[in-house]
Order: C-alpha cells, then sequence, then structure tokens
C-alpha cells in the first residue's frame, strides 16, 4: 500500500502535470486551489518531485505527509523512546525464552518441593533457558508421589505451571520430615526413591539415627524435598518367658513369644538360654529379625 | 473493463484512447498527454490527435499517471475537438 504526501506548488496545473507526467511521477487528488496547485505523490517520490521543482520560480511546500513518512519522522525524533520501547518488546520475547518462576497448583500444591525436586532432576530450573521438559517422565513420577491423581505441565510466558491434583479427603498430607530408625541394628538395604540415603548396606545404625535425608543435593546446597524410600534393618532383640518347669511346651511358649514380639517382621537367626531360680525356670530367647521401616512409600 | 475492452475492440475504437463516463461521478480518459486547462468547472487535455474538455462542477484530477487520467465531480459534458 503506497503512502501518498501531499504537496502544494504555485505554478499553473498545466505546466507541473506535464512535469510530473514526464518524470513518471503517479499523482493524485490533485486540486487547484486559487493560485496554487495541490496533488498527492507516493512518499519515495517528495525528493524526486522536488528536485523537478527546485527552480526559485516555484513555491513549493508538503502540505501533509504521508501516514508512512509521518511515522518514520516520529521514530526519528523519538530514537530513545522507539529504542526503549523495541527494548521493551525485545526483552518480553526473549524472557518468554526463559522460566522465570515454577507454580505449583492444584490441590497437591503442598507438594511443591518434590516436584520441584523432580523437575531439578529433569533439568528444569527457575533463570534458565527453556528447551521444554520430558512431559511423560515428569508426570510419570510426579504421580508417583502420594495421594496424586493427575499432573500436567504448561508454560505460559516466562511461568511454568505444574497442576498437581491429588486425591480428595486423603487422609493426610505428605510427611515431610525424614527416616529415622526406631531401634539398633544393622542395614541390610536401603532404597530412597526421593531424598537422600544417608546410609549403606551393612552400616549400623543407632536408634534416632537419620536414614533418608529429607533433601537432594544441588551444587553443594541441601535442597528440601520429601523423603520417600524404605530400608531394612537387622535387630537383635530377646524375649524372657518364665514357666514352672522346664518342658518342650514351655520352651515352644518361651518361642512363640518371641515370634509376638516380631509381629509380621521375619526372625532370621534365633537361640534360647535356660535359667533357674525358685519358682522355677526362666527361658531367654535371642532372636535375629529384619526390620522394614518406610516413609511416604506403598 | 474486459467487457468495455470488448466493445471498443468490437466497435473499432482506440482504446488506448478510450474515455470512459459515469455521468455526474466521474471521467476515465486514456492516451492523456498533456493538460491544457485545469479548473474545478472544466479540465482539458490532449489525448492522441483530440482535445477533450470535461465540463461540470467540483472537478478535480483523482489520479494521473502513464496516461490515465481519472476525473472525479459532477461531470456534465465531455467534449471532443
Amino acid at each position: 500500500m503506497n503512502s501518498f504526501t501531499r504537496i502544494k506548488i504555485t505554478a499553473s496545473p498545466r505546466s507541473a502535470l506535464a512535469k510530473l507526467s514526464r518524470a513518471g511521477i503517479p499523482v493524485r487528488g490533485c486540486e487547484k486551489q486559487g493560485a496554487r496547485f495541490a496533488f498527492g505523490v507516493p512518499d519515495k517520490m517528495v525528493k524526486k518531485v522536488f528536485a523537478i521543482f527546485a527552480s526559485p520560480c516555484y513555491n513549493i511546500v508538503i502540505d501533509r505527509e504521508g501516514p508512512f513518512s509521518r511515522f518514520k519522522r516520529l521514530c526519528a525524533r523519538r530514537a530513545f523512546l522507539v529504542a526503549g520501547g523495541a527494548l521493551f518488546v525485545a526483552a518480553a520475547v526473549l524472557s518468554n525464552a526463559f522460566v522465570l518462576r515454577i507454580e505449583v497448583t492444584g490441590s497437591g500444591a503442598y507438594l511443591k518441593n518434590p516436584v520441584l525436586s523432580e523437575l531439578h532432576s529433569l533439568g528444569v530450573e527457575r533463570f534458565t533457558l527453556w528447551r521444554g521438559v520430558n512431559e511423560p517422565a515428569l508426570v510419570s513420577r510426579v504421580l508417583a508421589l502420594p495421594d496424586v491423581v493427575f499432573c500436567s505441565v504448561q508454560k505460559r510466558g516466562s511461568v511454568l505451571y505444574v497442576d498437581v491434583q491429588t486425591e480428595e479427603g486423603s487422609a493426610s498430607p505428605a510427611d515431610y520430615s525424614p527416616l529415622k530408625s526406631d531401634c539398633r541394628g544393622v542395614v541390610e538395604s536401603i532404597v530412597a526413591v526421593s531424598g537422600t540415603p544417608l546410609v549403606v548396606a551393612g552400616q549400623s545404625v543407632r536408634r534416632g539415627e537419620e536414614l533418608i535425608g529429607a533433601y537432594f543435593l544441588s551444587e553443594g546446597e541441601k535442597v528440601p524435598c520429601m523423603a520417600a524410600g524404605y530400608a531394612v534393618l537387622s535387630c537383635m532383640a530377646s524375649v524372657s518367658y518364665a514357666a514352672a518347669r522346664e518342658s518342650e511346651e514351655n520352651l515352644r511358649s518361651a518361642y512363640a513369644a518371641a515370634l509376638l514380639y516380631v509381629g509380621d517382621e521375619r526372625i532370621t537367626a534365633s537361640s534360647h538360654t535356660v535359667s533357674r531360680n525358685a519358682e522355677g525356670v526362666v527361658y531367654t530367647v535371642e532372636y535375629t529379625y529384619l526390620h522394614t521401616l518406610s516413609i511416604n512409600f506403598g | 473493463m474486459k467487457l468495455i475492452k470488448k466493445i471498443i475492440a468490437e466497435l473499432g475504437g482506440d482504446e488506448a484512447h478510450a474515455v470512459t463516463v459515469c455521468p455526474g461521478k466521474l471521467a476515465y480518459l486514456r492516451g492523456v498527454k498533456a493538460v491544457d486547462t485545469f479548473t474545478p468547472e472544466k479540465i482539458a487535455v490532449v489525448s492522441g490527435k483530440n482535445l477533450v474538455t470535461v465540463e461540470g462542477r467540483g472537478l478535480a484530477v483523482a489520479e494521473y499517471f502513464e496516461g490515465d487520467m481519472t476525473i472525479e465531480g459532477a461531470v456534465e459534458r465531455v467534449c471532443f475537438e
């Protein structure tokens, strides 16, 4: 689309049109306004028109500039404003290429830390270039978190939204505390789905010692997250059983008492001793059993 | 325009110097070489060997390029000399 500049010249229309026609300049809206002749020419032809009528005999003025010319002049006059505007637009466009904020929304918003840790493990962090995320992997990992039934990821502008929905009426929110040992023993195995394992198999642990920390390490710094996993400890215990006299039946009862203490755990080794006192005998059954502890798992 | 072109051709006319008139609205002239008179009441142009005079009220040249001229205004009369 051509933008036309309106020019006024003190000359006869006849000579003016003849000159313009000879120069191959398209004109439009020609009007005689008293002694003046007004006409429109394409913006790019204005210089040429002024060159044609450069003689002092002609009094030529620009009556009204075309919209494009006016815009160009405006840009030239307000160069800093235009540069600022352009810079703002560039910054807005550029910021869209980055992740400046991560929002965890929905009923599972309280799972923000574990979701952030999953994003971190998939290479998505704040103030980094957005290269997309392996959405199926993220969704499957988030769905593995306790009570999560739905997860979706969407990037709007520079904000990454992770919608996490949890099961309605779930008993309690996830436990953010570390997994601690509730007895003395030796670690048989340890599995940390989320968080940091703090012990290794074969290591002796005391009661209350942390087994899985509720954090992960990022460039040497502890980033809080939910601990999830389990540990199997080999623990030793003993039970005493008093009886009036020594017999096979009473020995079986003593072992049965040990089983009662252990519950669902599995006894891996056991032995017994018998001591006598004034009222009869005391069976002492010593046993080793596998004790499983878990947090946010299963 | 194709229809006008066909009509002119069938009538044996010279399309390069054709004049199309919409009375009271505009006149379209081809092959304009020069402008002889230019007033709001009368515009006379040289087209080929003819002097074409358009008369009316509030006449103005809406467009003029490469010999094609559109005259807008209340066109009342077109004369050839």
